[in-house]
């Protein structure tokens, strides 16, 4: 009876049920498979139509994803509950970069789908591409792409003024191999670490703990800008900076990465490894911050120059990332942990992540799989079982 | 009270029942026999993120079981102004409702510690999660849900009767 009395339990316990609730968040904010089959389809439309459309630049035009939809990392955006969410396309142009301007070329796609009475209506001009809305449901976003080289495609500015160069195929082959590599990963099966997490459903272990984390951090991200200072809100990471960072953290630590490893290590060296991959390039005698892109020579910081407060505010969400983790490892109380999900994700998200968690509890108990250790209540063999029963009362 | 009314199972002795808490081996648990009568104090942490929980059962042969839990406590946590879920007696320390009472899902035949030992564990993993959300993720019953009114006239779910 005296209180003193402490059970107590490893840090790696603790971390495998934070790592567990990040990663159904994760899978919470991603689109579901029949968005994604709707999208693909709507975009598959898309290429006809522009293809069709007349003329050579066009009938060998290629229409296709770029961006978090061809890497799948995809999020809904936080302060839009009604589960729409962006699919950024490319259409590339059968023209030299060199033989259009980007804004001939943003008109004769606009023209192009404008032609298509069924786009007519859902079609919205932005500043250097088209938005066609599938109202409740998603948008497509579809930028003019011209070739350079049959390596290198250019994408105009963003006063349209110019083409800068990009590859953004071989950006996702780029990401999706390490991201691949990440899912490959053999997490560490230990029993007593296994005891107290409830495994993820099948449908999302496809996707691998890179695109999980890139997930995360995007949404953090959303989540960081609703409350910071307004100074810095407008500053706010962008989304291809943070998922260039969190591969290049796969990509510098091949043997930390193909080890057997938990689930929350991957989480942990990515959140803090994000940094390294921001270099600082000597730009005729002054330092200059450079994102470099993997595929192109392109500097995804290159507005860093512009205004400190880029890298102000990329420091400040930074170490509210970092943060976020480390408060979920230390809550007390899965209450607790629901309010640091909250802050750092979004209040209904992190409500929707616990309730899962408890429900797939209980579905374990009433399939006789629950059992009880010292550390918690999971799936251990060793456990003592939970037999399946109702609980009663108001 | 002395034996079950399902036939053939006998009861469990208070020694029985006592032999078989000792061997759950739950850290910083206390058991007191008495002649008629036991109290088990221990301890849970319904997962590594949770809080670390007392709870005592008491049990004869002569009186219903209880599970309360002693600390910390879940008046406080609650707040004022929210009843909690699936007790008997939500003052403090509060009182679970771990099984259908009058039912076959738990009889005096059945040992304490693989029973309502686990699944007063698993309340407190439910009673988390609903502290934060308001909905209560482990299923169970409601005395006075329509269809279920076998339960409702079931005298073991009254407070009154408890002590």
């Amino acid at each position: 009876m005296d209180g003193s009395e402490h059970l107590t339990v490893t840090l790696e316990a603790r971390q495998a049920v934070a790592a567990n609730l990040l990663g159904r968040l994760a899978d919470d904010i991603d689109i579901t498979p029949t968005q994604y089959a709707r999208a693909k389809n709507a975009y598959e439309t898309v290429g006809e139509v522009v293809q069709n459309a007349g003329g050579t630049i066009l009938a060998n035009a290629k229409v296709f994803p770029q961006g978090s939809f061809a890497i799948g990392t995809v999020i809904k955006p936080v302060d839009r509950e009604d589960g729409e969410f962006d699919v950024d396309l490319a259409c590339r142009l059968d023209v030299k970069a060199s033989a259009i301007a980007p804004q001939q070329a943003k008109a004769m796609l606009g023209n192009a789908l404008k032609a298509d009475g069924r786009y007519q209506p859902k079609l919205r001009e932005k500043p250097r591409c088209w938005r066609i809305e599938y109202a409740g449901d998603f948008h497509l976003d579809i930028c003019p792409l011209a070739i350079v080289n049959p390596q290198l495609d250019a994408i105009p500015d963003r006063e349209l003024a110019q083409w800068v160069p990009t590859a953004p195929e071989r950006y996702a082959e780029w990401f999706n191999k390490f991201a691949d590599r990440v899912r490959d990963i053999r997490f560490a099966k230990d029993v007593a670490l296994e005891a107290h997490v409830d495994p993820f459903p099948e449908a999302s272990e496809n996707k691998g703990w890179l695109r999980r984390v890139v997930q995360l951090l995007k949404r953090h991200r959303d989540q960081w800008r609703l409350s910071a200072r307004d100074e810095l809100k407008e500053f706010a990471p962008i989304s291809i900076i943070l998922t260039t960072l969190s591969a290049r953290v796969v990509e510098r630590n091949p043997e930390f990465f193909s080890a057997e490893r938990r689930p929350f290590e991957v989480v942990h060296a990515i959140v803090h490894g994000l940094a390294g991959g921001i270099e600082v390039r000597d730009a005729a005698g002054k330092p200059e911050v450079w994102i470099q892109s993997p595929v192109a020579h392109e500097n995804f910081a290159n507005r860093w120059k512009d205004d400190r407060k880029w890298q102000e505010a990329f420091q400040a969400w930074l170490a509210d990332a970092k943060a976020s983790v480390a408060a979920l490892v230390n809550t007390y109380g899965l209450d607790s942990g629901k309010d640091v999900l909250a802050k750092g994700f979004g209040n209904r998200i992190a409500s929707q992540v616990l309730t899962e968690y408890g429900s797939a509890m209980a579905e374990r108990r009433d399939r006789n799989e629950l059992t009880y250790t010292t550390a918690g209540l999971g799936v251990s063999t060793a456990g003592l079982a939970v037999p399946r029963h109702t609980f009663f009362g108001e | 009270m002395s034996k079950t009314s399902f036939g053939a199972t006998p009861s469990l002795t208070v020694a029985q029942q006592a032999h078989h808490l000792r061997v759950l081996n739950l850290p910083g648990a206390k058991l007191r026999l008495h002649p008629h009568r036991l109290d088990f104090i221990y301890q849970a942490r319904p997962t590594p993120l949770s809080r670390l929980y007392t709870l005592r059962l008491t049990y004869s042969l002569a009186d219903l079981t209880e599970v309360r839990v002693q600390d910390p406590n879940l008046r406080l946590l609650a707040g004022d102004d929210r009843l909690l879920p699936h007790v008997y007696d939500g003052h403090h320390p509060a009182k679970l409702c771990l099984y259908l009472p009058n039912t076959n899902e738990w009889t005096r035949a059945m040992a304490l510690a693989t029973t309502v030992v686990p699944w007063s564990i698993e309340w407190l993993l439910h009673f988390e999660i609903w502290l934060t959300t308001n909905e209560w993720q482990g299923g169970g019953q409601h005395p006075d849900a329509g269809e279920k009114k076998q339960s409702r006239s079931q005298s073991v779910s009254k407070p009154g009767k408890q002590r």
